[in-house]
């Protein structure tokens, strides 16, 4: 017993280690408001995607409907690592496309366009199931009362369909927030993942406590999200 | 115009595939030694530049309860006297005139790793020896196309393999990639690891490091026409940029130690950082001297 402590006590030092600057080594803390912020600006990014592309879907005009349909299948069906790595080999590397500064912003922001490409398909898919809960007689009879498509879908369709999608968002939100770690492919290297690869390359005979550190703090993101969507999916959910 | 750009970057991206077989490039060669500064002279497209700046001694990793660390030893110890350690890295490193640096690499300071542990663990495969290297360190250890092996840590593992009674055909190949050696040593996944493996004390910890095999350091990699670099402090400016390896020995050090102000971009792996380097979009890439020597003789033949 007083071993395993003695262990935790070693491990406590070992997270705790500072530079030279006084800056914490290993700061895991950091390291998940990087995946925080990433999930925030990709979920932001993949929200107007999606919805743009649902519109897109329903609209009366075939192309629009291709494209839209091209899209979702396209990035839903290519592995996230495949268009982070994309991003950072292909679009930073070669093609040598840069947001001014310093390379670490570029990295984020390509990172986030990756990651809003991909989830963008899948925001897209849960509120076309949104949409689908919206009867169908609904949009006609918004068409026969003289209301174009646009104002139909804003003002009749999507705003049911939101309120529909809330569980499939809540999903998807939580599978990004899991997938923003994916960046570290992309070079990202302040979010969780590569902390703590860093953390086993240096620190070994922890590695159970390593794992255990980052699971725990997934799991402490996730649950409130989770938790969030299900109470928002049963409060917004339209009576019919 | 903007055609050309693109069949540029698709052929640095197919040069970069093709970094194991060798690639030719239509660049004119730059000077390929250039004496005061480049201890492992260059070929025409990447150099390695500055003497070492650290020591890494590269071990072969046991399981605590491993009945082969003397053996492993001894085994080294007798490839070093009979010359072929030395026949093995030559012909490894043809073309790029690597020469490890002799003095950290005498015979006394190799082989000299105590074994604290010994037990008499069996095989994972009963009557073979399953022996975890790198797959992606061209020159070091290696997955050819053809599914063949090779490389100066797959030379070392076939000599000592041979000493403790295993022909080639007796050993089975297993990838161990650098933050999952730990524990597959534990979990008896494998019976040892050559695989550019750094004895640290935090390591011994957890594994029994028989070796070193061979000293390697910590230096740069930048392109052949580029002579702004004779160091790592010549890197200390924040418009630099410096690729390495994720939550690697090296990419810490060189920020921590030596150039506190530069760039660093850290990506999964060091084949991309080439392909970076190649494309202009970082100017140099560190890690130990002889992967950067593997990476530039894969890139140069």
């Amino acid at each position: 017993m007083e071993a395993f402590f003695d262990y935790l006590g070693r491990y406590w030092e070992f997270i705790t280690q500072r530079d030279s600057d006084g800056d914490l080594i290993y700061n895991i803390l950091g390291a998940f408001w990087v995946n925080i912020q990433l999930t925030l600006w990709s979920g932001l990014l993949a929200l107007v995607l999606g919805t743009v592309v649902v519109a897109m879907r329903i609209s009366p005009i075939a192309s629009l409907r291709a494209v839209a349909t091209a899209y979702t299948n396209i990035f839903r069906d290519i592995p996230l690592t495949v268009v982070i790595l994309m991003m950072w080999l292909v679009v930073w590397t070669q093609l040598g496309v840069t947001f001014g500064g310093k390379m670490i912003t570029d990295f984020f922001v390509l990172a986030v366009i990756g990651l809003g490409l991909y989830h963008g398909s899948f925001m897209a898919e849960a509120l076309r199931s949104g949409v689908n809960t919206v009867p169908l007689g609904q949009a006609e009879a918004a068409r026969a009362i003289g209301l174009t498509f646009m104002q139909s879908a804003r003002m009749v369709v999507l705003p049911q369909a939101f309120r529909g999608a809330v569980a499939p968002i809540g999903n998807t939100l939580i599978a990004l927030i899991k997938n923003t770690t994916v960046a570290s492919v992309g070079a990202v290297s302040t979010e969780t993942s590569s902390t703590m690869a860093g953390m086993i390359e240096f620190g070994p005979q922890f590695i159970f406590l390593i794992f255990l550190t980052f699971a725990l703090g997934y799991v402490a993101i996730v649950i409130p999200v989770g938790t969030l969507s299900t109470y928002l999916s049963r409060k917004l959910a339209v009576k019919r | 115009m903007m055609k050309k750009k693109f069949m540029a970057a698709a052929f640095g991206t197919m040069c970069l595939a093709l970094l194991a077989t060798g690639c030719s490039s239509d660049d004119p060669a730059a000077p390929g030694t250039s004496g005061t500064t480049s201890t492992i002279p260059a070929g025409p497209t990447l150099k390695v530049v500055g003497s070492p700046f650290t020591t890494e001694l590269y071990g072969v990793g046991l399981p605590f309860d491993s009945p082969y660390c003397e053996q492993v030893n001894t085994a080294i110890k007798a490839m070093i006297a009979d010359g072929t350690w030395e026949a093995k890295l030559d012909a490894q490193m043809q073309g790029v005139l690597y020469t490890p640096n002799a003095e950290k690499n005498a015979p006394e300071n190799l082989a000299n790793e105590v074994c604290d542990h010994t037990g008499t663990a069996a095989l994972v495969t009963s009557g073979r020896l399953t022996i975890g290297i790198k797959f992606d360190q061209p020159k070091l250890g290696f997955k050819n196309p053809d599914g063949t092996y090779s490389g100066f840590d797959v030379d070392v593992a076939i000599y000592v393999a041979n000493a403790l009674g295993f022909s080639p055909d007796k050993i089975d190949w297993v990838e161990a990639p650098s933050r999952a050696r730990e524990t597959m040593l534990e979990n008896h996944q494998v019976d040892m690891i050559f695989a550019t493996y750094s004895i640290t004390e935090a390591r011994k910890e957890k594994v029994e490091f028989a070796g070193p095999y061979f000293v390697a350091g910590q230096d740069l990699l930048v392109r052949g026409d580029d002579d702004r670099f004779t160091g790592p402090d010549s890197l200390n400016s924040s418009d630099f940029r410096l690729c390495s390896v994720t939550g690697s020995t090296p990419a810490q050090k060189i920020k921590d130690t030596y150039a506190k102000d530069v760039e660093l971009v850290e990506v999964t792996g060091y084949s991309e950082c080439v392909t970076a380097l190649l494309a202009g979009r970082v100017d140099a890439v560190t890690t130990d001297d002889i992967i950067l020597a593997g990476l530039a003789a894969a890139g140069t033949q």
